[in-house]
């Protein structure tokens, strides 16, 4: 129901947006090719939720930090592909180093020990 | 231009769009790791999802998503509503009436009381007078005494008050217009050079007063008012060399100033007003002491309070000087906003009135609503399972609620329209700036808030029920049709809401009831004098004929108004005809003081009494009809020379003077002998009581009667003149003969003592109509409500009524089988709003005269109308339920 999908959303909300941005950073892509690629990229742990991913993208595209156009794809397909906006760019660098930030701190915490070894 | 919804069709084709290609990408991976094609597509779709809900989410990140989907909700509301004229007419109509009063009502509180001060940082403005409180009076209400101080005392407050930033003196003043137009008087003041300054106010035209003006032996200069400068010029700009004669000298007009300045103008509807420069005597002329009233602006960032704080401790260093009566009083400083009194309170519980006509309108409006709301169950269940959450659900009735009351805003302001011209027609003419109530930005605005919140209100508790969560055992029973569970909780929930409208409606109806008595009583009460035929007005002596301010002419002046007085007698058709200091019902009683012969203890004021005096010629007993009960009247010995005599009335005489009056003596205290010993006044008769203030409680105030001849005639007083037929028909053969002896001389509120009467009660009137009528809109409203429910319960209950028929049942009992149900709402309805009227007729008190606020006959009266009123709407819906045919209603379902 609605209401779980929204929840989701704000749950994955920035990380989400972060793997997305990541995921553009490499090119232009249509919405199918970045769950493909979050997946794989991810070893097939991360399985973006359709529900989740288009939500989410839109509300990239409002925020101008990423741009679509609709392209021909391969399969002579009419796709709308979403590439990285120079904004878009900039909050990359920002999400990530915040992100390592996070991720160090709280492998402080589930790794003391490490820490005190190191000390 | 493109609307922004418009864009969005395309939009939404584009995700639908994006969406296929997702799945078709996503198919065709399928298919190249082996799949089957129809395989393929299908878990390429589950992989997707509930895609309708992908889109709605999606939609939702769109910049426009809540106002699409409001406008979405309005539409659909709008829909709902169109489908049933018949409810949505009746709910708007109910609506509108409560809207309609409120904001006419409101119209008025915004005219009267929230008007801004028309001076730039109005908050710093503060007059300050020296003021002398006295404990309890004859009505338990203490007095005050407001004085002036002469300029040089405000000039030693000043030097100590660092508060004060600017400073002026002014003082009230009346003027004899004459010229082209009848002699007329103007009120205006005596200012000082800053006064205009330190308000803040520019002239229109010219120039207001400047130091140059305020010396001696200067040409004469005035300011005029916007509303005199339009009577006496018709507007002209040019004002170069314009005169005009006040009290028979020419002054030069200086200035006009904007419509909206109207400083001492007391809020009389025509703003005529002018000012002249308060002129700065030498010091040693007697008359340069005299006492003014002070105005200041404050230092920014000074609160009143503050001032106030910091005045209470100059008061004792600087009081020394302001003579014995005020020695030990207080300097106080006040803003500058009029104070309203009883129309403030009045307008109060107007409010309060229609609020209450409102609560009713909204409840009768949930009712109905949740009436409806049970034909929509099927709707909502629908709307449930596919997907919507409560709160949308919510939004949604919210929406149509709202919609509703703003279509009843809409129509309510038609009503205010006919609402605040009947107000300003009916409005006592005295009350200060009825001429502002109309519907104005902020009205509308109020209006519209309004509107809103009544959506809100009645449409909460509807839309908390309906989206109420079920169990699945309710929802199939939703479907299919019986909802006996859910029936009875909105059966339960109308029943409550209709003993809340009654309620409500019985303390409207409580609190209307002791107005209207109370009205009934004040009409009703023995003035002690008979006011038919009666003409009354005032005049004023013109300076030629009749200087009061110097004291050698007071024979002249006492000379021409017996000789006015005598002219008025021989008018054919005048009875009688006497002056008077102080028409009764207008001039009230005062803080006077008073020492009687023998006697240690002062009487009037110092004692907490206050006490009427006035100045009369001895025709005035017999013209209003007072008898004399003992002693003598005034007579033509009693002159200047001859010993002061005065006449009581019974209070005086059995407060004062222990009930022997005649003979006994007693001293003003305003004035000694030359060889200072008190110059005693003897009592030399005693008359009935009168009332002079109708609005006073019901007490006769102590009086005492001054012979006319041995006065220090103002050169102005009241004439009061018994006639044989209609009094207004003989104005103007008196106005003749006043001008006869002085035709300067201005003569105003020319009007006939029951014009008198009738105004003095006026405002008292006025709110016992529309506390009336609000009282009779909240009963029948709340009688549409009891009618609606029981009618909708014995339409549910055919049925049942018919099963009852079949087995026996008489039609009487079927009667009292719905009558006793709304009966026992109407009871319980009842018996709270008696026990909120207890709790809250308190707050009228102010404002009834001689009944009390919890008046158990009115309370029994009051109760035992509702319930009959609840009666009759019962019982049209019962006597249907008593016409039920069996059959008909068995086969019903």
């Amino acid at each position: 129901m609605a209401k779980r999908y929204q929840n989701r959303i704000e749950l994955l909300q920035g990380t989400l947006d972060l793997l997305v941005l990541q995921t553009l950073r490499w090119g232009a892509q249509h919405g199918y090719g970045i769950a493909l690629a979050i997946r794989a990229n991810s070893g097939d742990i991360l399985q973006v939720d359709t529900g989740s991913l288009y939500p989410a993208l839109h509300r990239l595209e409002r925020q101008k930090l990423i741009a679509a156009d609709w392209k021909i794809s391969e399969n002579k397909q009419r796709v709308r592909v979403y590439r990285l906006s120079a904004a878009g760019k900039k909050k990359l660098a920002s999400e990530r180093s915040r992100w390592a930030q996070i991720s160090e701190a709280i492998s402080g915490i589930l790794n003391p020990a490490a820490q005190e070894n190191e000390a | 231009m493109k609307l922004p919804w418009d864009a969005r069709d395309q939009r939404k084709q584009e995700l639908d769009e994006e969406i296929q290609s997702h799945l078709q990408m996503s198919a065709h991976d399928r298919e190249a790791r082996g799949e089957p094609a129809d395989q393929a597509a299908a878990s390429a779709r589950r992989e997707l999802g509930n895609a309708a809900l992908v889109r709605e989410v999606t939609h939702d990140q769109w910049r426009w998503g809540w106002l699409d989907s409001l406008w979405q909700d309005v539409r659909f509301a709008a829909r709902m509503l169109r489908k049933s004229p018949g409810f949505t007419a009746v709910a708007v109509l109910t609506l509108a009436l409560g809207i309609g009063a409120n904001t006419a009502i409101f119209s008025a509180v915004n005219g009267i009381l929230l008007q801004r001060l028309p001076y730039p940082h109005s908050e710093e403005l503060a007059q300050v007078s020296v003021t002398k409180t006295f404990p309890g009076t004859g009505r338990g209400v203490e007095a005050m005494v407001y004085a002036d101080l002469g300029p040089s005392n405000w000039q030693e407050v000043r030097s100590q008050s660092p508060a004060i930033a600017r400073f002026a003196m002014w003082t009230r003043q009346q003027f004899t217009l004459t010229g082209e137009i009848a002699p007329e008087i103007v009120r205006g003041a005596e200012v000082s050079n800053d006064f205009f300054p330190l308000l803040g106010v520019p002239p229109l035209i010219g120039r207001t007063v400047t130091a140059a003006d305020t010396q001696p032996g200067q040409e004469r200069v005035v300011v005029l008012s916007y509303a005199l400068w339009r009577e006496l010029f018709g507007g002209e700009a040019s004002l170069q060399g314009r005169k005009i004669n006040l009290n028979e000298q020419a002054y030069t007009i200086i200035g006009v100033m904007p419509p909206q300045f109207e400083f001492a103008m007391d809020g009389q509807r025509e703003r005529k007003g002018l000012w002249v420069p308060l002129i700065e005597l030498p010091k040693s002329d007697k008359k340069s002491e005299q006492g003014v009233s002070l105005l200041v602006r404050l230092q920014k960032g000074v609160s009143v309070k503050a001032f106030n704080a910091q005045l209470k401790t100059i008061a004792p260093r600087v009081s020394a000087h302001w003579g014995d009566f005020l020695r030990d009083a207080d300097l106080v400083a006040r803003d500058l906003k009029p104070e309203f009194g009883d129309i403030q309170t009045g307008l109060m519980i107007l409010m309060g009135a229609v609020t209450f006509v409102l609560l009713i309108a909204c409840v009768n409006v949930s009712a109905l609503l949740l009436g409806r709301s049970f034909g929509r169950q099927r709707e909502i269940a629908v709307r449930e399972a596919l997907g919507a959450g409560r709160l949308r659900i919510i939004r949604q009735f919210l929406t149509e609620s709202i919609l509703l009351s703003l279509a009843g805003g809409c129509a309510g302001i038609l009503f205010a329209v006919w609402g605040v011209s009947a107000l300003r027609a009916i409005a006592p003419a005295d009350t200060m700036g009825v001429d502002r109530v109309q519907l104005d930005a902020r009205v509308l605005w109020f209006t519209l808030g309004v509107s809103f919140l009544t959506g809100i209100v009645f449409g909460l508790v509807p839309a908390l029920h309906a989206s109420a969560k079920r169990s699945g055992a309710a929802f199939n029973e939703s479907l299919t049709g019986s909802l006996s569970r859910y029936q009875s909780h909105a059966r339960r929930l109308r029943g409550a809401l209709v003993v809340f409208e009654i309620a409500l409606a019985v303390i409207l109806v409580i609190g209307a009831t002791l107005v209207a008595r109370s009205f009934e009583k004040l009409a009703a009460v023995d003035l002690g004098f008979r006011i038919d035929h009666l003409l009354t007005m005032s005049m004023t002596f013109s300076p030629s004929v009749c200087d009061a301010s110097k004291t050698d002419n007071l024979d002249r002046c006492i000379g021409a108004a017996d000789e006015a007085r005598r002219r008025i007698q021989g008018i054919p058709g005048v009875e009688n005809a006497a002056s008077v200091s102080g028409l009764p019902l207008k001039e009230g009683p005062d803080t006077l003081t008073l020492t009687v012969e023998g006697q240690k203890e002062q009487l009037g004021i110092e004692a907490g009494n206050l006490i009427a005096e006035r100045v009369v010629t001895p025709e005035y007993f017999q013209v209003v009809g007072l008898r004399l009960l003992g002693g003598r009247n005034f007579n033509v010995t009693d002159t200047k020379t001859a010993p002061r005599v005065a006449i009581v009335n019974e209070s005086f005489a059995r407060r004062f003077l222990a009930g022997n009056a005649i003979g006994r003596r007693f001293d003003q205290g305003d004035s000694k002998n030359k060889d200072g010993s008190p110059a005693w006044i003897e009592v030399v008769g005693v008359v009935s009581d009168s009332r002079d203030n109708v609005q006073a409680g019901g007490t006769m105030f102590p009086e005492y009667y001054l012979a006319f001849a041995q006065s220090q005639f103002p050169g102005s007083a009241s004439v009061i003149i018994r006639t044989q037929a209609d009094p207004l028909a003989m104005a103007d053969a008196v106005r003749q003969q006043i001008w006869s002896v002085d035709k300067n001389a201005p003569i105003a509120d020319v009007k006939t003592m029951d014009a008198v009467l009738s105004e003095s009660v006026a405002a008292p009137r006025f709110r016992a109509l529309l506390l009336g009528a609000f009282g009779a809109l909240g009963l029948l409203l709340a009688m549409v409500g009891i009618f609606g429910v029981i009618s909708y319960a014995v339409t549910q209950r055919t049925r049942e009524i018919g099963v009852r028929m079949a087995l026996g049942a008489q039609p009487r009992d079927v009667l009292r089988l719905v009558l006793g149900e709304g009966m026992l709402l109407a009871a319980l309805g009842i018996a709270t709003g008696a026990a909120g009227a207890l709790a809250l007729t308190k707050l009228l008190e102010s404002l009834l005269y001689e009944i009390k606020p919890r008046d158990p006959a009115t309370f029994i009266a009051v109760a035992m109308a509702v319930a009959a009123a609840a009666a009759l709407a019962c019982y049209i819906p019962a006597r249907r339920a008593m016409r039920v045919d069996p059959i008909v209603a068995l086969r019903y379902e």
